[in-house]
């Protein structure tokens, strides 16, 4: 200020040169932050439509970023909105998606980019009840070998509600209040298994093979066979007597086998089943029992006997 | 007869337009609802339908619109038993698309709540899921496979029981 009075006129000037370059510069700085303001709600509200639609957000995002550049650098923002919408880690195949299908030259479409996008994980993207309701499609062997695709795959296509629903579809609606100890799907690996096995013994009937039938039964005393002539056998030994006698005896024994219904505990399981054969014989009721020893299923109870309704008729024919 | 022939639009994700008529807009459920609460005059916004997936679910309508009204204009004579089949025909080959746009479709469907077009589009996918190798689906879905061949072989001894018979 001193210094300043020294000049005299051109000191006058000074200060006003000083306050009006202040002043211009306060007026910039105000102006650019305004515009900044302006523009920064832009960019919010991109973003927020990018997101506001649901499932689809992958594409909105994709639109903007890709047209500046390759693929690749999208797995950044999309992953973190389309997070919900996706199965769990959607967004790791997202990533993935570059490598695969060479043909597809660099898109400019987003429509194409989408579809190869959603081609990398498209069971993946499809939201939670879609899936289920796409693999109860799928019979058990499919949605088996559709499990071992790839981690994500494995873990849709094990969901234990569409084992559920392919059980009581495959096999009964009973059980529907059971909790299987290994879930449902092994649950039904193991129902398909003593299914199997209970054909297999009808099969053993049909050919009459008694070393087979000898193979079939578990060895110990306390096995049992109760024929459809009423009569109890038990023990191993006079349990594979009366299948020698029954294999003499009766004439081609053609079954058919209905209503199979299997019970299946850790190591033991029980079939009911209706066993018809022809006009003049049953239809059967039929119990069977299995227990699983050294790895494998054995018969240990077979109860056979003529359906109400038919006594009369049985009687009759001696 | 006549005045059926009301027309609604519809827009797409791409800001595309699309008319149909009320009969074919009656095959989806959200856009019947939506209609009964906003009005035929608006335009209905179906932002999570892109054009491509619109124009094939558009034809989908019309195709089991036209075929629902001949139904009912004979009382089923026109149709008849063979009328059934044709449809299920035509709905295999319109089917017959792309995988991207296959699977955008069941997302629309499901959206759009025409649970025929749902119905149809999940058993073809279905069909092509069935009697096919784990590579081979890796193929037709371009799934990346993350297992490592411990892990593989592991997953191919617990899944054994459905690869024993047919």
């Amino acid at each position: 200020m001193e210094v300043l009075s020294v000049f005299g006129i051109g000191v006058l000037s000074q200060p006003f040169v000083l306050a009006a370059t202040v002043t211009a510069l306060c007026f910039l700085l105000a102006f650019f932050s305004v515009v900044r303001s302006f523009s920064l709600p832009y960019s919010l509200k991109a973003l927020r439509s990018s997101i506001h639609s649901d499932g689809f957000s992958v594409r909105k995002s994709c639109d903007c970023a890709c047209s500046c550049n390759g693929i690749v650098e999208n797995s950044d923002s999309p992953s973190t909105s389309a997070l919900p919408y996706l199965n769990g880690g959607g967004a790791e195949m997202l990533e993935a998606t570059p490598s695969p299908s060479p043909n597809l030259t660099p898109l400019p479409t987003p429509a194409l980019l989408t579809d190869r996008r959603t081609g990398a994980s498209m069971m993946e993207n499809l939201v939670p009840e879609i899936t289920t309701h796409a693999l109860s499609y799928l019979d058990y062997p499919s949605l088996c070998r559709l499990s071992m695709t790839n981690s994500l795959m494995r873990k849709a296509a094990n969901d234990d509600n569409a084992w559920k629903a392919l059980y009581h579809k495959d096999f009964t609606l009973e059980q529907d209040s059971v909790t299987p100890v290994n879930g449902w799907k092994s649950y039904y690996a193991a129902t398909r298994a003593i299914v199997n096995i209970n054909a297999q013994f009808y099969n053993i009937v049909r050919v009459k093979s008694l070393s087979a039938m000898s193979d079939f039964w578990l060895n110990a005393d306390y096995v049992k066979c109760i024929h459809a002539s009423g009569e109890l056998f038990s023990g191993y030994n006079a349990v594979m007597q009366s299948w020698q006698l029954a294999f003499n005896w009766e004439q081609g024994l053609n079954f058919q086998v209905r209503d199979v219904r299997a019970r299946v505990l850790t190591d033991m399981a029980w079939v009911t089943m209706k066993t018809y054969v022809d006009v003049d014989t049953g239809p059967f009721n039929v119990t069977n029992v299995f227990e699983f020893h050294n790895g494998r299923w054995y018969m240990v109870h077979h109860h056979s006997s003529v359906m109400d309704g038919e006594m009369e008729q049985q009687i009759v024919h001696g | 007869m006549a005045s059926s022939s009301k027309t609604i639009t519809v827009v797409s994700s791409d800001g595309d337009e699309f008319e149909m008529t009320m009969k074919a807009a009656e095959q989806s459920k959200l856009i019947t609802h939506m209609l009964d609460e906003f009005g035929v005059s608006d335009k209905v916004p179906l932002y999570n339908v892109n054009s491509e997936t619109m124009a094939k679910v558009m034809e989908y309508c019309k195709k089991h619109a036209d075929h629902e009204a001949a139904k009912e204009e004979d009382g089923g004579a026109a149709i008849g038993a063979g009328g059934e089949e044709e449809l299920k025909k035509w709905d295999d080959e319109f089917l017959k698309v792309e995988n991207g746009l296959l699977f955008n479709i069941i997302l629309a469907a499901n959206y759009l709540e025409i649970k025929s077009l749902l119905d149809s589009s999940c058993q073809a996918v279905a069909d092509m899921i069935k009697g096919k190798t784990p590579e081979q689906i890796r193929e037709i879905f371009n799934i990346k496979n993350d297992f490592t061949p411990e892990e593989e072989a592991k997953l191919r001894s617990e899944n054994e029981w459905a690869f024993q018979e047919d």
